[in-house]
């Protein structure tokens, strides 16, 4: 048996199932309303054992699903639109409405072809061709005003949304469709001139490069097939009435009302593919921008599944009763501040960065932001499992050490302290942004460093702080990404929009190594590459560095059924792979009304 | 009195321009707009250049041109000629950016009737607590009763309204397990559901009461002192009227005068309070509306919100001066 | 004549002699206890504004941390040992702790006779230590409960709630007076020119402020500071530049200009109503006779207003100040409280207030990061509604009780929270 210690404890992806780790229907999911906007793409959360509670007792049963009833779930931010070519903040609502090609195991390697595509063939080795065979029989929801009401979903569908989707202005990861287009700038006709569609029920493409991460892409919430004639008559982008405020699309409900700030209804789709699913008659979110309301409306029964983030105390607290079931989560972001490595600024002296990652006590940041429970991160955040370093590497890497960190200061001529400013965004719903900056300012004063905080409202933080790179030191929590391509991105000279990283920073040597990862298809091999660049950004100490992430918690009142439970072995008799449906379809209630 | 009112009436509208005219004027100096919020983290140049193309905020900001054919001040192709043009001309309040152009008039109207009730139950309470109070300390002055009701009335005072929601939110949740019923179930209007409407509005209009109740209960009881001094109270006493005849009839009357006007004076504050409370109560009325579209740098919203803010003030003051010289004939407007 | 007059008068109403000083205050206090109360919450107010520095028990943004012990070393140790033999041990897998200035960290735990024998990961400049060293570690203590040494606990950051509310009141009174400060003179002086030249000037002026009166407080509140308060604002830069206001760490306030901004926001707002009050009272000023015989005699407009204007306005304006005070006081906690005063981590009251996991955590029972703060709030609220009740007192006595000025400033502000 195996010494169980600290390592080991923490490690990543030991021994959960593949199937727990899913979460299309999952737990988190479904509470995930707060963190699906921190972490765009929305229904997959991931977990593995780390130690600590899993949650309230048994993992619930599955049980035999009951038909009927609805599930009202609690939102914290407002849903400014919901066309899932162009709008971030409704992703988990876009899941429910619209069909997909496939979902996708988080931080695993496959496809599950539980929705439109029932296979896929992939003739190369460096998969620059993908063939889909799709389901015929998916059909597409009945509204009035739906033009394509009816009619079964069929490979034109998928073209045009491609198409869409591809050239939509609001895509922050353009990569993919320009590896479909060849081209340098999104290109309609020539995205129309590569989406093949030899028959109906066949959809086809090649890549005029090899791009690893396409395969994860396409499940992206943001590929969702909406039906080519919805496409032509309601497409345009900022219309109202348009995609934004209504779905025409053939997932398992159907769009009943939309009030962005206020509440958002779903209904049945009574001929979804998958009939008898979806089990639920209706599914409702309430918007309710207080934390605290929030929670308190939750533990009152006015919602069904919490939608803020609780943190440690607060499940512990609710653990404690037996109405609700308590899921535990890994947060999907993870903290990273940012150096200007400009030469007329002191980060770009590497003495002056690894002074700041010294004086960075990164276990009190788990234990005072996270509560108690977190781990480490690297470049690559710890939840890649494979993908990341393991945890006594980065240990290793990122000690805290105030006296070394002092003497580097003076060695590069800070004796006297250092004045910095960083810049932070107010984000509403992640209040750990201001807290953990103002334990970084305490820890950072430790060492002469007199950090002074700017916070600055989010969106003019991406727009005037981020992307033109207009700061000397910012703080922010790097949204997740299920492929360690893009979090490298930001470490590469062209950085993640392609114009450049907006840290000022390049690395030849690092640069060819990110490349050559991502046209690499040799899973080990490119494992190691991807590692061998993480230990090179380290050792710069820059131009980002990353902070522990921890947990948090999402509950549910425990009529609420769901399919898994993630970190959870669901053990004999449960649902296969293939039996899953996708997003939601399986969920059902048992409360009486 | 009729061409005071209309001159007053008059004043409305270089008030309304110049609010509108510094409305915009401060949005185009904050940074942000709502194209880059919109975007995020697909702003682009070219990204953000089309955006800004289509909701035509490349054009020109005001209707003044110095160069050229067009005449100095002309009304159309810039942002600010247009909007204008569209309330006038068209009475359209433009669509809102943020909701991917949701009409502003049709969000207004939602949003509307949730704030006014609001404020016609926060006032009705207010006069509840504070009428009634006041006239008992009055009649009854120096007694332990009257202490109890002024030092209340001050404590009332004193607690900002934010603090109270918040102290009541929790305690009501950790004491008696209840949460206001509007966060579950969204608003529901009054002709739909009384019972549900008033559990609704209680307790927000009972947190923005208190301030103002405290208010007119001070002023009711000084007003009613002083008028129950008076000579003419004196000789219905001495004619043997009833205390409740006297009370009712006489002094509670004059009484009402300065409450009144106190009440129209108040609506700003209120309307200052209402913004909090909505957001802490969520109530989707037009307070909350407000914050929201300013982060949101919502433009067009935002025009019409200060607009209507602009346009209650004036005719609040307008309203309060006339029910004042209505009620007190010694005071001539001219 | 009027002393003919006067005589009788004086001996029907049989004036008792007038004890001295002290015994008349002693004697006016006990008849207004509620005023010697509110004396009491303000002169709190601005002890602790005041004297924030020394009264703190600890730094207001600091985190607390306390020492715990985890044991001693039973032997002495190299720099390459990673097997300790710790004595009294509490430790357990992935505890932290320091010997001297290296953190080390444990990574199995085997009981032993003398307590443990620990494998650990060295820290990374990994120094010998003797034996009996300490195992020892700086360990934040958030949402401790009220208590000796924390009188009103910490918060959820492990900052102490005592030291967070005393140097509110630094924060509260700074923003306070430099509102009320520039805000009443900036507005006196527009008032006093509006009054007297009248006008055009004064028909420009009062519809500026017809206008800006007419706003919504809390959306010209946020228009200004987002203005103004950016980096790259003119008036950011001049404060900067070209006055000696510091930009970061004076008084204790990390970020001084930003603070002083907020306060100059809301000096905007005070400068706006006193301009109208003033205007209000210049009017009748310029009405009196002595006005017209000074013109007259040829007196320049300067001097007209020099010598009697502005000495008549300069009463009403110090009696408007302290009545705008704790208006302004609320309005800086509410701005603070929506997120749009001043700038993490100023311990101001309304942003504690506003504080999500603070609220959010108030569910679960920890009442005190919220509680106090908002009731200090409150406490200096109700001390000058009730000075101000006991001078109106003193002042008018026909007015005892009336609480009648209380409609005004303070009254809107526990009313609406955003009053101006």
């Amino acid at each position: 048996m195996e010494e169980s210690n600290y390592w080991t404890r923490s490690a990543h992806g030991k021994r959960i199932s593949r199937r727990a780790l899913l979460s299309a229907s999952g737990t988190v999911a479904l509470g995930a309303a707060a963190a699906a906007v921190v972490g765009c793409g929305g229904s997959n959360g991931n977990g593995n054992g780390n130690g600590g509670p899993a949650g309230s007792s048994a993992p619930q049963e599955y049980g035999t699903p009951v038909p009927g009833g609805s599930i009202t779930q609690g939102r914290l931010l407002n849903v400014l639109g919901i066309d899932p070519h162009i709008d971030l903040t409704g992703l988990d609502v876009v899941t429910r409405l619209y069909s997909f090609l496939y979902s996708w195991k988080p931080f695993e390697e496959g496809p599950i072809f539980n929705n439109f595509a029932t296979s896929v063939e992939i003739p190369s080795p460096d998969q620059t061709e993908f063939i889909f065979s799709l389901r015929p029989g998916v059909k597409i929801q009945s509204q009035a005003d739906n033009p394509a009401a009816g009619e079964e979903l069929n490979s034109t569908d998928v073209k045009e949304s491609w198409i869409r989707r591809g050239t939509a202005i609001t895509a922050p990861d353009k990569r993919f469709p320009l590896r479909i287009s060849g081209t340098n700038s999104p290109d309609a006709n020539a995205l129309r001139a590569a989406l093949q569609t030899p028959d109906p029920l066949t959809f086809s493409f090649k890549l005029s490069k090899p791009f690893v991460p396409a395969f994860r892409e396409m499940s992206n919430p943001t590929w969702a097939i909406v039906p080519a004639k919805v496409i032509e008559q309601y497409g345009s982008s900022f219309t109202f009435g348009g995609l934004g405020q209504k779905a025409w699309g053939s997932g398992p409900y159907m769009l009943n009302e939309f009030r962005g700030t206020e509440r958002i209804i779903l209904k049945r789709h009574p001929e979804y593919f998958l009939n008898p699913r979806p089990w639920l008659d209706e599914i409702r979110y309430i918007i309710i921008t207080e934390p605290q309301s929030l929670l308190a409306a939750f533990d009152s029964g006015q919602h069904d599944v919490n939608g803020a983030l609780m943190n440690r105390a607060q499940a512990e607290e609710r653990m404690k009763k037996s109405d609700f079931i308590v899921k535990k989560a890994p947060t999907r972001f993870y903290p990273v501040i940012h150096f200007k490595t400009h030469p007329t600024l002191p980060y770009s002296d590497i003495r002056v960065r690894e002074a700041f990652d010294l004086a960075i006590d990164r276990d009190e940041i788990i234990s005072l932001i996270w509560d108690g429970e977190g781990n480490y991160n690297g470049p690559v955040q710890w939840l890649m499992a494979r993908f990341a370093l393991p945890q006594d590497e980065l240990r290793q890497a990122q000690p805290y050490d105030p006296e070394k960190a002092k003497q580097l200061l003076s060695a590069a001529g800070y004796e006297g302290g250092l004045n910095a400013k960083m810049k932070i965004p107010r984000v509403p719903g992640a209040p750990f942004i201001a807290d953990l900056a103002s334990l970084l300012k305490d820890q950072l004063s430790k060492v002469g460093i007199n950090l002074l905080l700017d916070e600055v409202e989010l969106g003019t933080f991406i727009a005037n702080v981020i992307l033109p790179g207009n700061f000397e030191l910012c703080f922010f929590p790097n949204l997740p990404y299920d492929e360690p391509d893009r979090p490298l991105a930001f470490y590469h000279t062209r950085g993640v929009t392609g114009v450049g990283n907006w840290n000022n920073y390049t690395n030849p040597e690092l640069d060819k190594l990110i490349d050559s990862q991502s046209v690499d298809f040799d899973e080990p091999h490119r494992i190691e590459t991807i590692l061998q660049a993480q230990r090179m950004i380290l050792k710069e100490h820059g131009p980002q560095i990353t902070m522990p992430g921890g947990n948090f918690y999402a509950a549910r009142w425990n009529y609420v059924h769901v399919p898994f439970e993630f970190g959870v072995d669901p053990g004999e008799g449960a649902l296969s792979d293939e039996d899953i449906a996708p997003e939601s379809a399986d969920l059902y209630t048992t409360e009486e009304t | 009195m009729r061409d005071y009112i209309i001159r007053r009436l008059l004043i409305l509208i270089p008030v309304m321009i110049g609010v509108s005219l510094l409305t915009f004027s401060l949005f185009n100096i904050i940074p942000g707009d709502a194209c880059v919020l919109r975007l995020g983290f697909g702003s682009t140049p070219e990204t953000l250049a089309d955006c800004r193309e289509q909701h035509g905020l490349n054009d020109p900001l005001f209707p003044i041109s110095i160069n050229s054919d067009l005449p100095l001040i002309h009304l159309g192709n810039s942002q600010y000629g247009d909007w204008l043009t569209d309330i006038i001309v068209h009475q359209d309040l433009g669509q809102s950016l943020a909701e991917g152009g949701a009409e502003v008039s049709t969000e207004l109207q939602r949003r509307l009737p949730i704030t006014v009730e609001l404020m016609i139950v926060t006032i009705i309470f207010a006069l509840l607590l504070g009428i009634i109070p006041g006239m008992v300390s009055a009649i009854r002055p120096n007694t332990p009763l009257d202490w109890a009701t002024r030092i209340v009335s001050v404590l009332w005072l004193s607690i900002p309204s934010f603090y109270l929601a918040i102290l009541m939110i929790t305690f009501g949740l950790l004491w008696f397990g209840w949460t206001p019923p509007q966060f579950g179930t969204g608003y529901v209007p009054i002709y739909e559901d009384p019972w549900i409407n008033i559990q609704q509005f209680f307790f927000p209009a009972l947190v923005l009461s208190v301030g103002i109740a405290a208010v007119i209960m001070r002023l009711t009881r000084s007003a009613m002192l002083e008028v129950l001094r008076n000579d003419y109270i004196r000789t219905a006493w001495s004619k043997g009227l009833r205390e409740r005849t006297v009370v009712w009839r006489h002094a509670l009357k004059n009484a009402l005068i300065p409450v009144v006007t106190l009440i129209g004076l108040q609506i700003g504050a209120l309307i200052g309070g209402a913004v909090i409370i909505e957001s802490v109560y969520n109530l989707n009325g037009v307070g909350k509306y407000t914050l929201e579209a300013i982060i949101r740098r919502d433009l067009f919203v935002v025009q019409s919100l200060t607009l209507m803010f602009a346009a209650v003030y004036v005719l609040s003051n307008l309203m309060v001066d006339v029910a004042y010289a209505w009620l007190d004939p010694r005071i001539h407007y001219n | 004549m009027a002393r003919e007059i006067a005589l009788p008068l004086e001996l029907e109403e049989e004036q008792p002699e007038r004890p001295r000083r002290p015994r008349r205050l002693l004697q006016t206090a006990r008849r207004h206890p509620l005023g010697v109360f509110g004396l009491v919450c303000v002169g709190l107010l601005f002890f602790c504004g005041i004297f924030a520095d020394l009264l703190v028990p600890y730094d207001p943004i600091a985190t607390i941390r306390e020492t715990r012990t985890f044991g001693t070393l039973v032997e002495a140790v190299d720099a390459t040992d990673d097997r300790l033999s710790v004595a009294d041990s509490q430790v357990e897998i992935g505890t932290n702790f320091n010997i001297e200035n290296e953190r080390i960290t444990v990574l199995t735990v085997n009981p032993s006779s003398e307590g443990a024998t620990v494998l650990v990961q060295r820290g990374s400049s990994p120094t010998a230590h003797p034996a009996g060293s300490v195992l020892q570690l700086e360990t934040a203590i958030p949402l401790e409960s009220p208590s000796f040494k924390h009188p009103f606990g910490t918060d959820h950051n492990a900052k102490d709630v005592l030291s967070r509310v005393i140097f509110g009141a630094r924060i509260s009174l700074l923003i306070g007076i430099v509102a009320i400060s520039t805000g009443v003179t900036a507005g006196a002086i527009l008032g006093v020119i509006s009054g007297y030249f009248g006008k055009i000037i004064d028909t420009i002026i009062q519809r500026g402020v017809d206008i800006l009166l007419a706003f919504p407080a809390v959306v010209l509140l946020l228009a200004i500071i987002t203005v103004i308060g950016d980096e790259d604002s003119a008036v950011r830069k001049f404060l900067s530049n070209s006055t000696p206001l510091p930009d970061r760490d004076f008084i204790g306030i990390p970020n001084f200009i930003d603070v002083f901004i907020v306060a100059l926001a809301i000096g905007l707002a005070v400068a706006v109503f006193t301009t109208r009050v003033v205007r209000g009272a210049v009017l009748s000023i310029k009405e009196n006779v002595y006005v017209d015989a000074a013109r007259a005699m040829g007196a320049s407009d300067a001097r007209i207003m020099m010598r009697h204007i502005f000495p008549n306005v300069i009463a009403l304006v110090v009696i408007l100040g302290s009545v705008l005070l704790p208006v302004a006081i609320l309005a800086e906690a509410t701005i603070s409280f929506l997120g749009i005063g001043v700038p993490i981590p100023t311990p101001s009251w309304g942003a504690d207030l506003s504080d999500e996991k603070s609220r959010s955590l108030m569910l679960e029972g920890y009442w005190w990061p919220v509680f106090f703060p908002g009731f200090a709030l409150s406490l200096v609220v109700l001390g000058f509604n009730m000075l101000g009740d006991a001078f109106r007192d003193l002042s008018d006595p026909r007015l005892r009780g009336s609480g009648l000025g209380g409609g005004g400033g303070s009254g809107g502000g526990g009313g609406g929270g955003g009053a101006i």
